[in-house]
């Protein structure tokens, strides 16, 4: 009882312990604002990549494997799942209205399937807007002008079917792309892009400006190479011009920059991955006999057969909450069983790659997640001279107080009863210290977007560039597991400070201690 | 008359009562560094229940830690075999008696006895750690010379820690009764209105009264003081002589007092004089 009453005196009415309290606070604070933002940084990572490859993809390249459609069903059909489909694919050039050249990945997507897996509808830029994004104070959005609304209500909806009609003619099959790939949106520093006309260079060193806005008007053209027919090594690229329909923003930079959208049937045809008949050819020196003159002949073709439509992957989205490596165990679960109905038509369950957003992009996961793991290291181990701190405050503190101590021994306190004095004023302590950390990092974090905006208007301070880390919003959230382990953390900070001292309050001898002077 | 002369092994006692305290061979040599200073040779002394007995001596006759050793705050010398050794300067002293002086070194020869503290008839040097702090929670109050009250608490908590290091957890069931009792003792000494107050705003008297209320809130048999009016003023210290002296009657206190003032050992029932740590007759 004596223990609590001092400690809450001590706590009242002394600075050096709040100093102390000060540093336990700063110390949980900034490694839960560094694990926040870090780890809502890889968050916002993963959900954007998702954005292109739902939560699984399975993939066979290049050729593609048959009776996908077959392969969706079973996946909807299982709880984990919420949806699939079917997407194409393939590496490819495209030309700019500019005239530069570009390396691509083209994929082939149904787009009400594909928004299903992904949500990506929710990414496609060029939308009406009536209210301008959180960073964009002055509205300064292109997209945020009235008189384009309509415009931009037309390339939303040709974003959905995935097509684009000029001037009255018919619809035509329209591309999507990432928002980076043609280098005509200017990215401001309030995560906004306003559109620019490209400028084309032309032999004689003179440049021209050409009136173009892509999903309005511009075009490119695409150039596949696709398999070559029939097992050949000759393979005869093919080029076509399509429209856009629209951009979309990921979030991930690469994928902004590399991906095109195009409906999946029309980049299908183009690499020869439709439905086909299929017929068996003699060899060049097959003869049969002809009955008729009984000397041989060129054997005729035989065994003609459909060949199935084919697609490079089939892309899923799971439940929410579920775990990677579970979503990836069941996906493969339903794949072997789709190949054994299907055995020697598609690859072999062993052969075919299942793989998750972080199996495929591992390098970047685990480049953030070590970078991650590297700063609160760092933060840490600054953190941990907070245990000197508070070893050294109570050093002093027991040294003013030992007198104290030789009373209350005197008074028959006992010595556990003393140091236990001391590690409870130290718990107390660190659990007040953490406590108010972990209030000032959320309010920090949930506010952190609003003080950088601050930060940037009064001291010209911008630590989190849109440009630069592609993200309009700092991550604010605070996970409540993390702030319970930091919170624990500072408390056990403070014990571990309080500690020596305490143990060497215990072994003072209380006759020494009442003649303190 | 030289030291071994007027030593007295035990104190005589009033011959009907059996001693509350009884203090046999006492020994106690403090270290500074590689030195040893011895302060007690010996000292034997009863003291009687309801009995006031005084030390008397100067500074650094050993009275405080006489006190503190009959307190259980400190433990005496363990006994040692080779006691035939003079302690200061290892003179062989065989064939002297306890208290008589080394040919050497003038150095008292100690008491070949094993040194021993009884309170109410059981050995306070023979008791563990815990049963010490048992000892000084219930059997014993202090008073000391700079009252060493807790300067963060307020008078009347600075009365109840005594209770509450006493009780423990079980203080929450006796706070309200340790709380009154507090209240009854500090209103006994005048200071009803200054319960809230914090050390630092009392007198010194004030203080000293403070800390006879918290030295007799757990209702001790045994009280200490040291020097109890050693800091205070003529005026004051007489009326902590005579507070001390009714609680002494009201509560029937035993009480052992260490002083160097003549006219304060007077008010004890009896005046025990202690010399370069050895008992002379008073």
């Amino acid at each position: 009882m004596y223990q609590a009453l001092l400690t809450r005196k001590y706590l009242t009415s002394k600075i050096m312990p709040l100093l102390a309290m000060v540093a336990v606070l700063l110390s949980v604070a900034t490694v839960l604002i560094t694990w926040s933002v870090m780890g809502g940084f890889l968050r916002m990572l993963l959900d954007s990549g998702r954005v292109l490859v739902g939560d699984v993809t399975i993939t066979w390249p290049a050729t593609g494997f048959a009776y996908y459609d077959e392969l969706v069903d079973d996946l909807e059909k299982d709880d984990l799942f919420v949806a699939a489909t079917p997407v194409i694919e393939y590496f490819a050039q495209i030309q700019l209205p500019d005239g530069r050249p570009t390396e691509v990945y083209v994929k082939g997507v149904d787009p009400e399937g594909f928004d299903r897996v992904t949500g990506y509808m929710a990414h496609v830029w060029w939308r009406p807007m009536t209210e301008p994004t959180s960073h964009d104070e002055h509205g300064e959005d292109w997209r945020l002008d009235p008189t384009r609304q309509g415009p931009l209500a037309q390339f939303l909806a040709n974003a959905k079917s995935m097509t684009r009609s000029d001037d009255a003619a018919p619809a035509r099959p329209a591309a999507i792309l990432g928002i980076e790939v043609t280098n005509f949106n200017q990215r401001e520093s309030a995560g906004i892009y306003t559109p620019f006309n490209p400028v084309r260079t032309l032999p004689d060193g003179t440049t021209e400006v050409l009136p173009i806005f892509m999903p309005s008007n511009g075009e490119i053209i695409l150039t596949v190479l696709p398999p070559a027919k029939g097992g050949g090594i000759v393979a005869e690229p093919v080029t076509r011009s399509i429209p856009v329909a629209n951009e979309f923003q990921s979030g991930i930079y690469e994928a902004d920059k590399n991906s095109v959208l195009v409906p999946f049937g029309w980049l299908q045809s183009l690499l020869n991955l439709g439905e086909a008949r299929r017929v068996t050819r003699p060899g060049m020196f097959d003869n049969v006999i002809d009955p008729a003159t009984g000397e041989p002949i060129p054997a005729p073709v035989s065994g003609e057969t459909i060949s199935p439509a084919r697609a490079t992957s089939v892309i899923a989205r799971a439940r929410d909450g579920a775990n990677p490596d579970e979503i990836r165990k069941r996906a493969s679960e339903i794949y072997a069983a789709f190949a054994k109905r299907h055995a020697g038509e598609v690859p072999s369950a062993s052969a075919i790659d299942v793989a998750t957003w972080e199996d495929l992009n591992r390098t970047l996961v685990a480049a953030v997640k070590k970078e991650t793991g590297l700063v609160l290291f760092i933060f840490g181990i600054i953190c941990f001279t907070t245990v000197f701190l508070v070893l050294a405050i109570f050093w002093a503190m027991i040294n003013e107080k030992t007198r104290d101590i030789g009373i209350l021994r005197a008074l028959g306190a006992s010595v556990n009863g003393v140091a236990g004095m001391w590690l409870s004023y130290g718990f107390a302590l660190g659990l007040v210290g953490s406590v108010l950390g972990v209030v000032a990092a959320t309010l920090i974090v949930h506010n952190i977007n609003a003080i950088h905006t601050w930060l940037g208007k009064t001291f010209g301070l911008v630590i989190w560039d849109p440009r630069v880390y592609y993200f309009v919003e700092i991550p604010s959230k605070v996970v409540p597991v993390n702030a319970l382990v930091i919170l624990l953390a500072g408390v056990a900070t403070c014990l571990l400070g309080a500690a020596i001292p305490a143990f060497r309050s215990a072994r003072m001898d209380p006759v020494k201690s009442l003649r303190f002077e | 008359m030289t030291a071994a002369a007027t030593q007295l092994r035990v104190q005589p006692l009033p011959p009907t009562h059996t001693p509350l305290v009884r203090v046999e061979h006492l020994r106690k040599t403090y270290k500074l560094g590689r030195v040893k200073v011895p302060v007690l040779h010996g000292v034997s002394i009863d003291v009687a229940p309801n009995e006031s007995v005084a030390i008397l001596g100067a500074s650094g006759s050993g009275k405080s830690t006489l006190l503190h050793l009959v307190g259980g705050l400190d433990r005496p010398d363990r006994h040692s075999k080779n006691l035939r050794r003079c302690r200061r300067c290892g003179y062989d002293t065989a064939g002297l008696e306890p208290g008589e002086l080394c040919p050497e070194c003038a150095y008292p020869v100690p008491s070949s006895e094993r040194a021993k503290i009884f309170f109410d008839g059981r050995d306070v040097t023979a008791m563990s750690a815990a049963q010490l702090n048992r000892y000084r929670a219930r059997d014993v109050g202090f008073v000391f010379q700079f009252y060493h009250l807790l300067p963060e608490l307020s008078v009347l908590q600075n009365v109840t820690v005594g209770a509450m290091i006493r009780h423990g957890l079980a203080y929450t069931a006796n706070a309200a009764e340790a709380r009154k009792h507090a209240r009854d003792l500090l209103e006994a000494f005048g200071l009803a209105h200054r319960l809230r107050h914090r050390p630092a705003q009392l007198s010194g008297g004030e203080r000293q009264r403070v800390a006879i209320a918290r030295a007799l809130v757990n209702k001790p048999r045994l009280l200490l003081a040291d020097e109890p009016t050693g800091n205070l003023d003529a005026e004051t210290g007489a009326q902590i002589l005579d507070a001390l002296g009714d609680l002494r009657q009201k509560f029937g206190l035993t009480m052992l007092m260490v002083t160097h003032d003549p006219a304060v050992a007077q008010r004890a029932d009896r005046v025990v004089r202690l010399h370069d740590g050895v008992i002379q007759r008073a």
